[in-house]
């Protein structure tokens, strides 16, 4: 995996948000790897920390990088924002090595942080965290009437969704007759 | 969600376009929840009813159809959860009929939607006669699905009504304050019925009853009348049903007076229910075959448990 230009040169990394290891720790040096998100800013993470994303434990067990080799390629994830990928980070390093509480409170209160964060990880793959998360979800809503849930969870009416229906039949329809006349230009 | 229904509506968060975190957050939630979820669109029912469908089996609904002039519905997973509901009326000034009349699509959505095995349904028939006449003909549209019904009211007529109507339902429960002159004089046919405030309730009605557990609670039977019924039951004169499984509670019951100059014998026996140690006295007949069991519960309040049961199937 190759990272940006502007991820390996102009960001540094942010260090692990861990407390040093204890003299118990084991004596062989823990590895470090780098991620960033949409915007460059590379956190520098433990092999352990990330053992927490099944995604990310999957591409860094065969590659038997150096640090520098670490430090030059990056794992870039475009797809999620950076203040979202803070949040995961600092969860795998807080729980590194640990077992999970039943219970997560430190998770965003805010609805569209916490969907972008269930995005996140659900990419990512921590189970853990998206169990506390999708609890969350799930929270958010306890109590509350028909009206509210919609409003909470932003859920279209029917006839919002027929609309959105009849929208994409009529946008398929054009695509396909664009792609039919295209087909037929070809042909002469 | 439809995936590809939520992928042309722009409101709707992805996060509902991932089914598996769809899943996960529809199994955190709680019936009430999940009910109100449904209600908010056609596309929201269609996602919750399968996570509803697996819920209905172990569900318990309950429906309150009571004084205060509100439907509600109860939902139990079990003893070991609280209940949570969910109530409706339209508005303070709000006949309960318009209430019930308004509410009947809601309880036809909430039984299709959790389907479950286990319903249950508290009737007042004493608000007014055509609400109780609706009432009546609900219960009865569902009494394939009905298997606990409650009636809490003080109508004598209804009462009578009730127990004749629902005598097919697996469990009958009658709690009111009924005249003193009130006697019911007809076989009580129901499979599992409790009376609380009994005191209408006769050694009669317990001869004729047709089914396999009465619960008899505040009763005004005295411990002589269960020793003339025991000793009728043990001389052959009258029978019960075989397998008869009575509770019966009402003030300063005793025992041994129930069982005296019946052949009995007495001796130590731990409750399943409650693991604490009571005395179980077994009444035999002439030919030493034991014909009934009898001890003391007190689960809630102290109540006599007669089991009628031979000697193969003794406690």
């Amino acid at each position: 995996m190759s990272s940006t230009e502007q991820g390996t040169s102009s960001a540094a990394p942010a260090e692990p948000t861990t407390a040093p290891e204890s003299a118990a720790a084991p004596e062989v040096p823990e590895s470090f790897y780098y991620v960033h998100g949409k915007d460059k800013v590379v956190h520098k993470v433990s092999a352990g920390a990330l053992q927490h994303s099944a995604l990310i434990h999957g591409m860094i067990s065969n590659l038997g990088y150096t640090e520098e080799q670490a430090k030059a390629n990056p794992f870039p994830f475009e797809n999620i924002d950076g203040d979202i990928l803070q949040m995961v980070v600092d969860w795998c390093n807080q729980h590194k090595g640990k077992p999970t509480p039943p219970e997560d409170t430190n998770l965003p209160k805010q609805k569209e942080k916490l969907f972008d964060l269930v995005l996140a990880v659900n990419y990512l793959e921590i189970k853990e965290l998206l169990t506390y998360c999708c609890k969350q979800v799930a929270m958010m809503v306890k109590g509350k009437s028909p009206e509210e849930i919609r409003e909470i969870w932003m859920i279209p009416t029917d006839a919002e969704d027929e609309a959105a229906e009849k929208e994409a039949k009529k946008r398929a329809g054009k695509e396909a007759a664009g792609e039919t006349a295209a087909a037929a230009g070809d042909a002469k | 969600m439809n995936a590809e229904l939520s992928s042309v509506t722009p409101k709707f968060p992805n996060v509902w376009k991932l089914y598996p975190v769809l899943i996960e957050i529809l199994q955190n939630m709680e019936a009430p929840e999940l009910l109100n979820l449904s209600l908010c669109s056609k596309r929201a029912l269609k996602t919750v009813s399968p996570v509803c469908a697996k819920l209905g089996p172990e569900l318990e609904v309950d429906f309150k159809f009571n004084d205060t002039k509100m439907v509600v519905f109860n939902h139990g997973l079990g003893v070991q959860t609280s209940s949570t509901n969910a109530s409706w009326q339209h508005s303070e000034e709000d006949s309960f009929l318009k209430t019930w009349v308004s509410s009947q699509s809601r309880i036809q959505h909430i039984i299709q939607l959790f389907n479950p095995t286990n319903l249950t349904a508290k009737l007042d028939l004493d608000i007014d006669p055509e609400t109780t006449e609706r009432m009546f003909a609900w219960a009865k549209q569902q009494e394939n699905r009905l298997n606990y019904l409650k009636y809490g009211g003080t109508s004598e007529e209804m009462v009578v009504r009730f127990l004749k109507t629902f005598s097919k339902c697996e469990v009958l429960s009658l709690t009111g304050n009924l005249g003193q002159q009130f006697r019911v004089d007809f076989p009580l046919e129901s499979t599992f019925l409790i009376v609380n405030q009994a005191h209408w309730v006769t050694i009669e009605n317990i001869w004729n009853f047709k089914g396999e557990v009465f619960g008899i609670f505040q009763s005004s039977l005295r411990n002589e009348d269960l020793n003339v019924f025991l000793k009728d039951w043990q001389s052959g004169a009258r029978n019960v049903i075989e397998g008869l499984y009575l509770m019966i509670s009402f003030e300063d019951f005793d025992i041994p007076t129930i069982v005296s100059d019946i052949p009995h014998v007495s001796s130590p026996y731990i409750r399943r229910d409650d693991q604490q140690e009571t005395i179980l006295y077994e009444v035999f007949n002439d030919d030493e075959t034991m014909i009934a069991s009898l001890y003391c519960q007190e689960m809630t309040f102290s109540k006599l448990i007669i089991r009628f049961s031979d000697s193969d199937d003794r406690l």
